[in-house]
């Protein structure tokens, strides 16, 4: 819960939101050396935004922070943000699925992850703030800078298109 | 001619971002829709896929960072969603969250199946090497899921 009376430490931030961070970039990106290089980039605007920031909504601040610096370095790197997973192409032609449950859970969340990054970057951002950074749709639409009813037509869609992809 | 399906007005409803006025429009439109009640479980097994991706960070990231150890928690049906919204549950996937508990209880076994299953977890655990603790006191698992080396 954000303490819109208090400047957190950068120390407080990083502890706090530094997953978060990470997973955000990881879930739009597919690509864990870009969202390591994101979060550094964020706490690093951070620390620099902190002198100057001034107590009001700590959350919005940061996540607009992040998403920006996230776009800066797909722009940088010229890549689409659909960077395809590492390994994705294993157990083609292996051996029949196992049984092992671990096995199970790994797989699907990395078949969850594939079906996200085929969803358009717009749709693909609603639904990471949604369900992975937990924002409300106002956060969301602050964060973004888009009215709520867009937030809600992007989540839609693209849960929408999820489903399809998941089968 | 029967009312305008909900559409998108399902996801606010599921997210607990639709107004009370909408929430009884959508209740009562349920009631006599077939189509979107599928249409709500469908969206609501796609958004639970992405509430429920394990939350990761890459190797050394918390010494980095924190210095503190990382565990996170993975949602399970009882327990609260990382939001301060309103959920509403829908057929929640209570099977899928014991069977991760299941699956993760598995992981420090060193269960030896056939060749092929045994090599394909291995190359598994390589990439996402877990360690788990449950804590009975917690109404939720904790796991830790390191990518990479």
């Amino acid at each position: 819960m954000s303490t819109d009376d208090a400047v957190p430490s950068w120390e407080e931030v990083a502890r706090r939101h530094g997953r978060k961070i990470y997973n955000f970039a990881y879930r739009l990106s597919g690509n864990p050396d870009d969202a390591a290089d994101l979060a550094q980039e964020v706490l690093l605007r951070v620390r620099r935004g902190l002198v100057t920031y001034t107590p009001g909504s700590f959350d919005g601040w940061l996540w607009r922070i992040t998403r920006n610096a996230f776009l800066d370095m797909v722009r940088r790197r010229q890549r689409r943000p659909t960077s395809p997973l590492p390994d994705d192409d294993r157990g083609v032609g292996s051996a029949s699925p196992s049984p092992d449950e671990v096995l199970a859970t790994i797989r699907l969340s990395e078949d969850t992850q594939s079906a996200l990054l085929k969803l358009p970057y717009d749709f693909r951002e609603a639904v990471v703030l949604c369900d992975v950074v937990g924002l409300t749709y106002e956060e969301i639409a602050a964060t973004a800078e888009i009215p709520v009813g867009t937030v809600r037509s992007r989540i839609h869609r693209g849960r929408k298109m999820l489903k399809e992809l998941l089968g | 001619m029967s009312a305008a399906h909900l559409g998108e007005l399902l996801s606010a409803y599921l997210d607990g971002e639709a107004t009370g006025d909408e929430e009884e429009r959508v209740v009562l439109h349920l009631d006599g829709c077939g189509a979107c009640r599928d249409e709500l479980l469908e969206l609501d097994a796609a958004r639970a896929a992405v509430r429920s991706l394990p939350v990761l960070e890459p190797a050394g990231f918390a010494d980095k960072i924190t210095r503190e150890q990382p565990v996170v928690t993975v949602p399970l049906a009882s327990a609260a969603a990382p939001s301060r919204r309103r959920v509403r549950p829908v057929a929640w996937a209570a099977a899928a969250a014991a069977a991760l508990v299941l699956a993760v209880g598995g992981v420090g076994m060193a269960r030896s199946g056939t060749g092929g299953a045994a090599l394909e977890r291995d190359e598994m655990m390589g990439r996402h090497a877990v360690r788990v603790s449950v804590d009975p006191g917690l109404s939720a698992v904790q796991i830790v899921q390191v990518i990479g080396p």
